[in-house]
């Protein structure tokens, strides 16, 4: 078992290497003249030697593969940098913006779970009935509906029609709720229809019919025999769709005005923030890898058949 | 295994729950702070120091004080100083300052913060787009309330210059670290910042303000940077007004939803233009011809009433008439493509479908970007239209922000949309720094270069009072004449607001906060 981890944890260290010099390569072969920008943004009038001189200080005309030996060298000893636009250390600006961006991914995570399993479930109850039609329905709408436009309406009829909900902010649970949902019910969707195949492909097996022919209602074997069957598939989508979520997060944030890390970085993209960019990018990178990891070795745990084939 | 059906009545359990809270909350309600206004910001605060161009204009403007205030039309009153002589020659200006005007940390407002203020900025380099540091020649302190600043030479911009938000402002001598930097924002002005977090800026007023005290107890600035979601937070109640430019911006079809939508709106005349400009050094736009039959191809009339919903008045002038010195109004050419062609064709450039000349065909590339100029791809696809019925070819080219203030200077564009600088810095500012050809190009580029204007506008911002309606005159009438550019309109100021408020004046220009004449 350690051993496993181990192998997994190793093969997600180089992938995390891979994503840094993705992260800082992207980011730094964008067009534009940032040394111009952040010249601006000190002050005055910007002439062609302002530039010049910024563009020096800040080392931005230096080769990319020296660049990024700069950045990686600060990067592993906790130094992310400053922003060039505000002159506020990264890291800082990071771990105060890191809780709307966990509330976001919790909430969601939770909607998710709810939405996939309920719906799923629902369906497998009666296979072919109206709510099982319903909900392949449901969720074909819910996975086309880009996630900006379904968060806009939800604003608007829970927070502009009947006023219940706040149309922003981030103050405290009542305004979590709409994020949550714009954030989760997409991925609960997708969710609902991994979960509720399994379950079908579950409940066609042999065991099922045995514990028919003992007489046992639909509801138990859904319940007692079918559901341990899929949940390391359950488990594995979940954790992609959580992953993924990081990135939805970046779209979100911004239309319900929290400020959390996808906000930040959109902010930075505008202004060629650099530094903040590529920390940020490395920060979706580094999270998205562990909780692959997480849920990987979670699913060796609770999946008797993984640990046997290892064992084996 | 039992933990499944434990996650489901944990997920049961916790949607429940959240439905329970649903119902109890509510939106932050207005009624729990009756005098409390609430505004958007599309985006944070930042850094307020006045000597940097970081912050929010409108912020800055409530915190710190301008030596003298600008008011609507370009007339200048009394703030820090309470009075000022200028000598005969125009080139000292004496200050009497306000007495008994203290920061908000309690440090004196007298002569030595004044120039210990001023040393921070005038004499670099850096803020040589301002006269009064290009022309600084020594700061005078007189006596402990009299400041004499002498130029070396005239300086007619320096009363209009000293009304400007950044980098004029006044801030603490007190508020600075050792080394002299910035450390927090602690001026003399109406408020002073209570919290400042990445989610808003809560200002409360000064309890030493020196002039009218404002009738509020707060102004809550949050960042709502969507602007769906403004309008959103609008309708529902959440806030009570948007708009500004450089605030919260309202684009005229959002203005138009929100109107149906009950919400009130309240315009005022623009103090910038909409100018499409030509490349200067382009050879294209060299030829007068081209550049008139460019202008007669645009239907200014349709894209006011079209694009920005009758939010905006076309025109050919490079200054509407709020400003001062603008001039005469020019007419307003109705849109006569069969002229256009007929100049095209003496120009050379000729032949069916996109016109050629020397085999090169009349492409021409308009760079718009819609975060350094609102609206500006619609406006191109119109541009496009308009101009390909006369046979040149136009493409567009997006770019963002970084993109644009690197294309712009360098002149890599054919043609782009540039916006005038406004109220307070026009009529200087625009023919100084985008037009004279002897002041290198700025992160806004140049309108257009031409050795035939230059001495124009040098006798205009050198000018004296009494020949400052002539002079800058003649540099718009040359600009008319010789079709330099093509202006499009002066784009109304909007602003939005619900029925909480009770009285709405727009501010004077674009740097500043609805809060004065406002009552809840």
């Amino acid at each position: 078992m350690l051993r496993i981890a181990l192998n997994r944890a190793m093969s997600a260290l180089v992938l995390v290497v891979i994503a840094s010099v993705f992260s800082f390569i992207l980011v730094a072969a964008f067009p534009g003249n940032v040394a111009a920008l952040i010249a601006e943004l000190r002050g005055g009038f910007v002439s062609q030697a302002v530039v010049d001189k910024v563009a020096e200080e800040y080392r931005l005309r230096d080769p990319l593969l020296y660049r990024y030996g700069y950045w990686v060298a600060d990067v592993v000893h906790g130094d992310f940098g400053k922003s060039l636009r505000t002159g506020e250390e990264v890291s800082t600006a990071i771990e105060k913006r890191l809780e709307p961006t966990l509330v976001m991914i919790a909430g969601g995570g939770i909607v998710m779970l709810v939405v996939g399993l309920v719906l799923s479930f629902c369906g497998a109850l009666w296979p072919g009935g109206l709510v099982d039609r319903f909900i392949r329905a449901l969720a074909v709408v819910n996975i086309s509906v880009p996630k900006f436009f379904l968060a806009a309406m939800l604003i608007y009829a829970f927070g502009v029609i009947m006023n219940l909900l706040p149309t922003f902010g981030f103050r405290g649970p009542t305004s979590w709720i709409l994020p949550s949902i714009a954030i989760g019910l997409v991925p609960g969707a997708l969710l609902s229809r991994v979960a509720r195949v399994s379950l079908e492909e579950a409940m066609s097996r042999p065991f099922v019919i045995t514990a028919m022919s003992k007489g046992f209602g639909r509801r138990r074997i859904l319940l007692r025999d079918a559901l341990p069957n899929i949940v390391p598939v359950v488990l594995t989508a979940f954790g992609m769709n959580l992953a993924f979520m990081i990135q939805s997060a970046i779209v979100i944030e911004p239309i319900f005005a929290w400020q959390g890390i996808g906000a930040y970085f959109v902010d930075a993209a505008r202004f060629r923030d650099l530094p903040v960019l590529q920390s940020c990018l490395l920060l979706f990178s580094v999270l998205f890898i562990i909780v692959n990891l997480v849920v990987d070795l979670l699913v060796i745990v609770v999946d008797p058949l993984q640990r046997r084939a290892m064992r084996g | 295994m039992n933990i499944s059906r434990r996650t489901v009545l944990f997920g049961a359990t916790a949607l429940s729950g959240l439905l329970a809270m649903d119902l109890g909350g509510s939106p932050a309600s207005a009624a729990d702070d009756p005098k409390t206004l609430r505004l958007p910001l599309a985006r944070p605060a930042g850094n307020l120091d006045p000597q940097r161009y970081v912050g929010i204009f409108a912020i800055q403007d409530m915190i710190f004080d301008p030596l003298v205030q600008y008011t609507r039309g370009g007339k200048i009153e009394p703030a820090l100083a309470e009075s000022w002589t200028i000598s005969e020659d125009h080139k000292v200006y004496t200050f009497k300052l306000r007495p008994d005007v203290v920061f908000t940390d309690g440090e004196p407002w007298n002569a030595e913060a004044m120039k210990w203020n001023l040393e921070r900025w005038m004499p670099k380099a850096d803020y040589n787009w301002l006269q009064v540091s290009t022309n600084l020649d020594k700061i005078e302190v007189i006596d402990p309330m009299t400041v004499a600043i002498h130029f070396k030479q005239v300086t007619p911009t320096a009363l209009i210059e000293f009304s400007y938000v950044r980098p004029v402002r006044f801030l603490s001598p007190k508020a600075v670290e050792a080394d002299g930097s910035y450390k927090s924002p602690i001026g003399t002005g109406a408020w002073k910042v209570d919290s400042d977090t990445p989610e808003g800026t809560d200002l409360v007023p000064n309890e030493k303000y020196w002039g009218v005290k404002p009738t509020l107890d707060k102004v809550s600035l949050v960042v709502i940077p969507d602007a769906r979601s403004r309008m959103s937070a609008l309708l529902a109640g959440d806030i009570d007004a948007a708009g500004g430019a450089f605030i919260a911006a309202i684009s005229p079809q959002d203005a138009t939803t929100l109107k149906s939508g009950g919400i009130n709106i309240v315009t005022d005349t623009g103090t910038d233009t909409m100018i499409l400009g030509f490349n200067p050094r382009r050879e294209l736009f060299k030829d007068i011809r081209v550049r008139e039959a460019f202008n007669l191809l645009i239907d200014r009339e349709a894209i006011c009433a079209a694009l920005m919903k009758g939010y905006a008045t076309p025109t050919m002038n490079l200054y509407p008439d709020v400003i001062a010195y603008s001039g005469k109004r020019f007419d307003i050419p109705k849109r006569d493509v069969e002229r256009a062609k007929k100049l095209l064709d003496e120009a050379g450039w000729v032949g069916e479908g996109t016109r050629s000349k020397d085999g090169k065909p009349l492409n021409v590339e308009l760079v718009i970007s819609e975060d350094a100029v609102a609206n500006s791809r619609a406006l191109g696809e119109v541009l496009q239209a308009e101009f390909s019925e006369a046979g040149i070819g136009l493409t567009l080219r997006n770019v963002d922000h970084a993109a644009r203030h690197g294309d712009i200077p360098q002149f890599k564009y054919d043609i782009s949309l540039f916006i005038t600088n406004g109220a307070p810095y026009d009529p200087y500012n625009t023919i100084g720094l985008m037009i004279l050809s002897s002041i290198e190009p700025g992160t806004d580029g140049k309108l257009w270069e031409d050795p035939g204007v230059d001495p124009l506008i040098v006798k205009a911002l050198s000018a004296s009072e009494a020949e400052r309606a002539e002079a800058f005159q003649a540099v718009s009438t040359w600009l008319h004449d010789n079709w330099a550019m093509a202006p499009l309109y002066h784009a109304q100021r909007v602003w939005a607001h619900g029925d909480r408020i009770k009285a709405f004046v727009v501010p004077a220009t674009e740097y500043e906060m609805p809060i004065k004449g406002i009552s809840l």
